[in-house]
C-alpha cells in the first residue's frame, strides 16, 4: 500500500500523519482517527496491534465515540494544514493514541468551536486524550500548545497514573 | 443473530442492540453513540464502568469479576434502595452539568465510574443530603469501603488518588475479619 502511495499519491497521499489536509470528515468511531501510521506499524510489526487497539477503543474512547471536542481538534488541524501553518513533525505523543505531532510554522489561532488558542513559529501541536486532559486539568481542551521533547518512554492509555483512583486512608 | 432493546443514555429512547459487548450503538433517535451499559441487561454490573469491566474482559477474567461483584459486593443479595438511588441521582447530576464523568475508575471493583463536581451542590438518597464542593470527586462505595471510612451513604466524596493496582473486592484488606488474641 505504502508503495503504491509513492508511485501514484499526491503529497497529500504520502503522509505519514494521522490526519491529511483534504481528508473526509473524521468517522466518530473510527478507532484509528488520532493515531500516527508510523506508530500503528510499529505495533503491528511487534505484534501487538489488537493491544493497541484495545486501549484505543476503551481507554481512550472510553467505549464511545470520539467528542464533539476531539473532532473539532482534527477539523482544526486539517484547515491549518491547507493553510500551511502546522506541518507533520514526524514524530508522534509517547501516550496513546499516540497522534501525530505538528510543528507550527508560523504564529497563529488554533479555532476550537468558538475558543481561540494563540500559537507561535515552533511551538509543537499535539491531541491530548480524556486522562491527559484531565491530568493537566483541561477537560474540555483536546490538544497541548507547547515545544515537546524526545522521550523513548512510550505508553499506553491504560497504563497512565490516574487511569484508576483510590483512597489510601481515612 | 436475536436483537435486544437498551435504552439510549442520551436520549432515554428505546434502541435495538445485536447484544455484541465492546460494540457502540448508535441512537436512531437522537444520534449520540454508546456503549450499551451491561445493566440494561444484567443486573450485576449496574455499578461498574464499561472501561473496567472490558479490560476483565481482554484480560479473560471477567468471570472472576462477575464472581466477586455478586458475591463480595452483593453478598449474594440484590443492590439496596440506596445503591439505585445513588446511581439515578448521579445520571440526573451529568445531565445537568454539575457533574461530569471522569476518564478513571475507583481502583476496587466494582470499579464504578469517579465524577468530577463542576460546582458545589448536593446528591440527594433518599432522607439523606451529600455536599460536594467544586472540583471534588465523587464515587460509589461499598459496603467494605463504607465501613473503613465511616461512611453512612453509599458515596464517597473527596480528593481521591491516582492508583496502580486493581483489586477485587474480595482481596481489600477487610474482606475478612478476626480477633487478635489478648494480650494480657
Amino acid at each position: 500500500m505504502d508503495i503504491l502511495k509513492s508511485l501514484f499519491g499526491t503529497s497529500e497521499y504520502v503522509s505519514r500523519a494521522d490526519t491529511i489536509p483534504d481528508g473526509p470528515e473524521t468517522d466518530p468511531e473510527d478507532v484509528w482517527a488520532f493515531t500516527d501510521p508510523d506508530a500503528r506499524d510499529r505495533y503491528e510489526r511487534e505484534g501487538r496491534l489488537r493491544d493497541l487497539e484495545w486501549d484505543i477503543r476503551f481507554e481512550v474512547m472510553r467505549g464511545e465515540g470520539w467528542l464533539e471536542e476531539e473532532l473539532l481538534y482534527k477539523h482544526e488541524i486539517q484547515r491549518l494544514l491547507r493553510l500551511g501553518a502546522v506541518e507533520d513533525k514526524g514524530s508522534y505523543w509517547y501516550a496513546s493514541p499516540f497522534p501525530t505531532v505538528y510543528r507550527c510554522t508560523r504564529d497563529g489561532i488554533f479555532h476550537l468551536g468558538s475558543q481561540e488558542f494563540p500559537f507561535k513559529s515552533g511551538d509543537d501541536i499535539v491531541f491530548q486524550c480524556r486522562m491527559a486532559r484531565e491530568m493537566n486539568d483541561t477537560p474540555y481542551k483536546p490538544m497541548l500548545i507547547s515545544k515537546l521533547q524526545p522521550t523513548k518512554n512510550a505508553m499506553l492509555c491504560g497504563e497512565m497514573g490516574n487511569a484508576m483512583k483510590g483512597m489510601h486512608s481515612k | 443473530m436475536q436483537l435486544q432493546e437498551v435504552v439510549c443514555s442520551n436520549c432515554g429512547a428505546t434502541v435495538e442492540w445485536d447484544g455484541t459487548y465492546g460494540k457502540t450503538v448508535t441512537c436512531s433517535y437522537c444520534g449520540s453513540t454508546f456503549l450499551p451499559a451491561a445493566t440494561a441487561l444484567e443486573d450485576v454490573w449496574l455499578m461498574t464502568d464499561p472501561v473496567a469491566r472490558a479490560r476483565y474482559e481482554f484480560e479473560g477474567n471477567l468471570g472472576g469479576l462477575e464472581h466477586d461483584i455478586r458475591y463480595e459486593v452483593m453478598r449474594g443479595q440484590g443492590w439496596s434502595d440506596r445503591d439505585r438511588a445513588y446511581v439515578a441521582e448521579v445520571q440526573k447530576l451529568e445531565r445537568e452539568g454539575i457533574v461530569r464523568k471522569a476518564a478513571s475508575f475507583w481502583a476496587v471493583s466494582p470499579h464504578p465510574p469517579i465524577y468530577v463536581a463542576m460546582q458545589d451542590g448536593v446528591l440527594r438518597l433518599g432522607e439523606s443530603l451529600c455536599t460536594f464542593h467544586r472540583d471534588e470527586e465523587i464515587v460509589w462505595a461499598c459496603p467494605m469501603t463504607r465501613d473503613r471510612f465511616g461512611l453512612n451513604s453509599p458515596v464517597l466524596i473527596g480528593d481521591l488518588q491516582d492508583e496502580t493496582t486493581q483489586r477485587l473486592c474480595g482481596e481489600m484488606v477487610n474482606a475478612m475479619q478476626g480477633r487478635m488474641p489478648s494480650s494480657t
